[in-house]
């Protein structure tokens, strides 16, 4: 992350908390309704998303929850927006590391989160940690220091959220007392806070009067003068805080920045610009002002009305050039749905009804279970296809989406063997893989955008879909095998293991490893054609490279020793949970390294994750395999 | 006859499976070292001591298998398990075709055959050259003033051993190496040796040389000090001839000449995140001239040399200029043909049979 340069982060924050006034406004999200407003098209990161989709990866940034008090992340982003000076005692912000309170002078008992009014005083030595923090290499940084640069950044975030409407609102600082300059400037008597678009109304006059005193020193400035001069210093400043800041909403054509002369600029860069000249930018400046004053008002007619011209502006402007107003609903549909994290509450239900079934013997609770996985699995196959048509491209490009990937792959795994060995084995194990590995996914959106633009080298769809979601299968083979592992060695601690059932898990188990060994070694080959398309190296024993590799070796080891009868299929079981440790690492553990080309993506906390699951994980084969060695011999 | 020489000991241990058992574990370990060396190291040193290594070094004197040791011992059970223990018919097509790839795959890794030559080529708009620059090699190279440049005489850096001569007869002139080094810096007016760094890029070699006239040794030599850190060939007369002595980064001479006619970055709108990156070129060979668009995933083939999109620069004054790697690889198709092998191979032995259900 960088550190904004510029003015500094505490004069910023005092800027923006003293903009709209010291009146309160009760709120107005109760009466209102968002209809519009979800569908403002915005651009951030590079893509355009509806606004929806803002407010849901803004407030996981912020606060790690995609609601805040029951409501949606919608609603805490119209209060940050049109009612600003509503938010700042909403408990937000979370700091994960307690150690880091002391040190921006947070002394009291931790909380999970604070609000922006809790952490005013430590806005000073938290830029100055941070800063601090922002010179360190990102491998060497404290937990403090990291805390500290994302807390900065979380704060920034929102700082920036909440300054996108506050041209429209009366600044302290644009406070115009003097007769002269309100002459000048033709203020009418109300007038007297006045806000950054008044000004931007009158940007003509205030480019004569500065041009009138350039070219020359004047030695009697009178104090109407003096009043205009220091407005017009302070505009600057407003511009520059506010310059590539949220909310990008008005596309411009005709710009010369970017792709294909694309540029979006936030309102703030449209009113200094001149973009209140323009029959568009004026009709959409004017929409967004209707917008805001009728959401302060609680007129929801007005509010919507003038969302509604504001989009209809854009999209008459630049829909289907820019974007597609199909895909944008399409995303708030998405957001609506939460496929995965329901589909993971099914999943849950599933094999908690089909474990209970195994134990009662009841076919209705397995029926039950079954078609619970069922609509889980349609859910999230769901999710998925919705995810690839907005992205238009194949279902895995990151880190996230590799988790959603495997997830729905060893889900059908599952459901695969079930049709074959009938025993619910197929079923938990594919539910088991479901739940646990959405769960990691949910980790991941606390990053932000999980829909982010691709950079460069991964602008490809072909090797994306051939490379990636090959070698992800094949992770989820190993996972698939693994679980099946784990239920193998627990069904042998019985004190009267079915015997019909041990054969039955070691047939999937073998299965399972079988292919996961081809999908692997298939995406390890595609992966090296990439590789050679790309950097013009087949094999360039880059981590992430060498764990697939490990994986092939190892799957190659248990298929041989067991065919040579080294190993029977207590061994293949405790192989098939090593088989999952060793995709742990190739996934995840390749990353903590932080070398190579595939050190992407990894998110703190998950390292210490990473590192548990591996210790259980272990100490479980340990003692399984020891009882289950001593129960069998 | 084959079944006698099949159950002799000796050709029953090289075909068994615990030997192969034995190999894969230690390819594993191999793999997981050098990843974790890696780290600590970086990706050069990982490759000179493990993955491309005969013998690896433990603690510096302790002699263990490098990993092409491993790879040869692998090959020798893998042809060996093929001649004399799988035995060839249409059920085992599936598992032959596995293995013939995983040979081809050894045999390449082992016997590093042919090299591949890796370099650059930096190039601002407008410029054109046919000449690439390794990434680590350095070569001492000298000319005379008046050829103008273009009878250049080079020799290996890392080929340079004390009281080395260098004969360039065509320069009239003899070079003695009195001292080298892989890594030095210049510290008042000498050149000091330094701990050669993991990553070669890291290093500056230099030397101190004696320079003789190709007339014979018996003229007073002339003692130079040349050092890659230094921003100008050195420059030195013998016998009323100007010289030029320096350590450069290898040249390698390419086939083509590449003009970089335009090069062209793009963002996402409103970020800073890279869309692409595209070098318009114009190549000119023997043949004629043709024009062509290197950018990410689509590299230019021509010569048997690939042009892959590299990296990028602007200078102060806006100016972009455009680096490609340049790759030879004469045995690129190889990885290709075995990789294709082993998968139709995994296909043909594992699913039909077994599809979902395991083998019972």
């Amino acid at each position: 992350m960088s550190i904004r340069n510029g003015v500094g982060f505490v004069l910023w924050a005092w800027l923006l908390l003293t903009v709209g006034g010291q009146t309160i406004l009760p709120a107005a999200v109760e009466t209102v309704s968002l209809d519009e407003l979800q569908r403002l098209v915005v651009l951030e990161n590079g893509r355009k998303m509806p606004l929806d989709s803002l407010a849901v990866n803004a407030l996981r940034q912020i606060s790690g929850r995609s609601s805040y008090r029951g409501q949606a992340a919608l609603v805490w982003l119209a209060r940050v927006l049109f009612t600003p000076e509503q938010t700042y005692r909403d408990e937000i912000f979370r700091v994960n590391e307690p150690a880091l309170l002391p040190a921006i002078g947070i002394f009291s008992p931790p909380r999970p989160r604070y609000s922006c009014w809790d952490l005013s005083g430590a806005l000073a030595p938290l830029e100055k940690l941070a800063r601090q923090a922002a010179d360190v290499n990102d491998k060497s940084r404290s937990p403090v220091e990291n805390e500290a640069l994302q807390l900065y950044e979380r704060l920034d975030l929102y700082f920036g959220l909440l300054g996108s409407f506050q041209w429209a609102l009366p600044d302290e600082s644009l406070t115009v007392t003097d007769p002269e300059a309100r002459r000048y400037l033709d203020l009418t008597e109300k007038q007297i806070r006045i806000c950054f678009l008044d000004l931007a109304e009158r940007s003509d006059r205030i480019a004569s009067f500065a041009a009138s005193l350039s070219g020359g020193k004047k030695t009697n400035v009178s104090p109407g003068q003096r009043e205009i001069m220091r407005l017009t210093t302070r505009i600057d400043q407003l511009v520059l805080n506010h310059q590539g800041r949220p909310l990008r909403v008005i596309p411009t054509l005709d710009g010369g920045v970017g792709a294909d002369g694309e540029e979006w600029l936030n309102p703030w860069e449209v009113l200094a610009t001149g973009g209140l000249k323009d029959d568009a930018g004026r009709r959409e400046i004017t929409a967004l002002v209707a917008a805001q004053r009728a959401f302060r008002n609680h007129d929801d007619v007005g509010f919507n009305a003038g969302l509604n011209a504001f989009n209809a502006s854009v999209r008459g402007r630049a829909g289907g050039r820019l974007f597609a107003a199909g895909k944008i609903g399409l995303e708030i549909f998405y957001n609506r749905l939460d496929a995965f994290v329901r589909a993971s509450w099914l999943y849950g239900g599933a094999v908690v009804l089909l474990v209970l079934a195994l134990f009662i013997g009841a076919a209705w609770l397995r029926l039950t279970g079954i078609g619970l996985l069922a609509a889980g699995f349609v859910l999230h196959s769901g999710g998925q296809v919705l995810r690839m048509i907005i992205g238009g491209r194949p279902p895995v490009t990151n880190l996230f989406e590799t988790f959603i990937f495997v997830a729905w792959v060893a889900v059908l795994l599952g459901m695969l063997l079930e049709a074959s060995q009938k025993k619910s084995l197929g079923l938990i194990s594919g539910g088991m893989a479901g739940i646990f590995l959405l769960f990691i996914a949910g980790r991941y959106t606390l990053n932000g955008d999980t829909m982010g633009m691709l950079v460069a080298v991964l602008n490809t769809n072909l090797w994306l879909a051939v490379h990636v979601a090959t070698i992800t299968s094949g992770y989820a083979g190993c996972v698939i095998a693994g679980i099946i592992g784990h239920f193998h060695l627990l069904q042998r601690l019985a004190h009267c293991p079915d015997r019909g059932r041990l054969a039955s898990s070691a047939r999937s188990i073998r299965a399972a490893l079988v292919f996961g060994l081809v999908f692997t070694f298939l995406g390890t080959a595609m992966g090296g054609v990439w590789a050679d398309q790309s950097w013009g190296r087949f094999w360039g024993w880059d981590p992430k490279e060498n764990g697939a590799l490990l994986i092939i070796i190892w799957l190659a080891i248990l298929l041989h020793a067991r065919r040579g009868g080294i190993i029977s299929d207590l061994g293949m079981a405790a192989g098939s949970i090593i088989a999952l440790l060793i995709v742990a690492l190739a996934w995840l553990g390749v990353n903590v390294l932080g070398v190579g080309l595939h050190s992407y993506g990894f998110i703190s906390g998950v390292a210490r994750g990473l590192l548990w699951f591996l210790i259980v994980d272990l100490i479980f084969l340990a003692v399984t395999l020891s009882l289950a060695r001593r129960r069998s011999g | 006859m084959k079944r006698t020489i099949a159950t002799h000991p000796v050709f029953r241990l090289l075909s068994g499976l615990p030997l192969t058992l034995i190999g894969l574990c230690l390819l594993m370990a191999q793999v997981i070292w050098g990843t974790l060396y890696q780290a600590g190291h970086g990706l050069f040193q990982a490759k000179t001591k493990i993955f491309a290594a005969w013998v690896y070094w433990l603690a510096e004197f302790i002699p263990l298998p490098g990993m092409r040791t491993v790879a040869a011992l692998l090959f020798i059970n893998l042809l060996a398990a093929v001649m004399f223990r799988i035995r060839h018919d249409w059920s085992r097509a599936g598992l032959l075709l596995i293995h013939y790839g995983l040979m081809m795959l050894l045999a390449g890794s082992v016997f590093a055959f042919p090299p591949i030559q890796e370099s650059f080529l930096t190039l601002k708009e407008g410029e054109k050259s046919n000449l690439s620059l390794a990434y680590h090699q350095w070569e001492l190279a000298g000319w005379r003033e008046r050829d103008g440049g273009n009878r250049v005489m080079t020799m290996d850096a890392e080929r340079l051993r004390p009281g080395q001569n260098v004969e360039w007869p065509l320069l009239k002139m003899a070079i003695r190496v009195q001292r080298c080094w892989v890594n030095c810096r210049r510290s008042g007016g000498k050149l000091e040796p330094m701990t050669a760094m993991d990553d070669p890029e890291e290093n500056l070699p230099g030397g101190d040389f004696l320079v003789f006239s190709a007339t014979g040794q018996e003229n007073e030599p002339i003692p130079v000090s040349v050092f890659a850190g230094q921003a100008e060939p050195l420059a030195f007369d013998v016998k009323g001839s100007r010289f030029f002595l320096v350590l450069r980064l290898k040249h390698h001479v390419l086939p083509v000449t590449v003009k970089l006619l335009d090069f062209k970055r793009t963002t996402y709108p409103g970020s800073m995140i890279p869309r692409s990156f595209q070098s318009l070129v114009e190549v000119e060979s023997g043949a004629g001239r043709f024009q062509a668009l290197i950018a990410m995933n689509r590299p230019l083939r021509v010569k048997g040399y690939t042009f892959y999109q590299s990296a990028y620069s602007e200078d102060v004054s806006g100016a972009e200029s455009s680096t490609l790697a340049v790759v030879r690889n004469p045995a690129g198709m190889l990885p290709y043909a075995a990789t294709l092998l082993m998968f139709l191979g995994l296909v043909v032995h594992f699913f039909p049979r077994q599809g979902f259900r395991g083998r019972r």
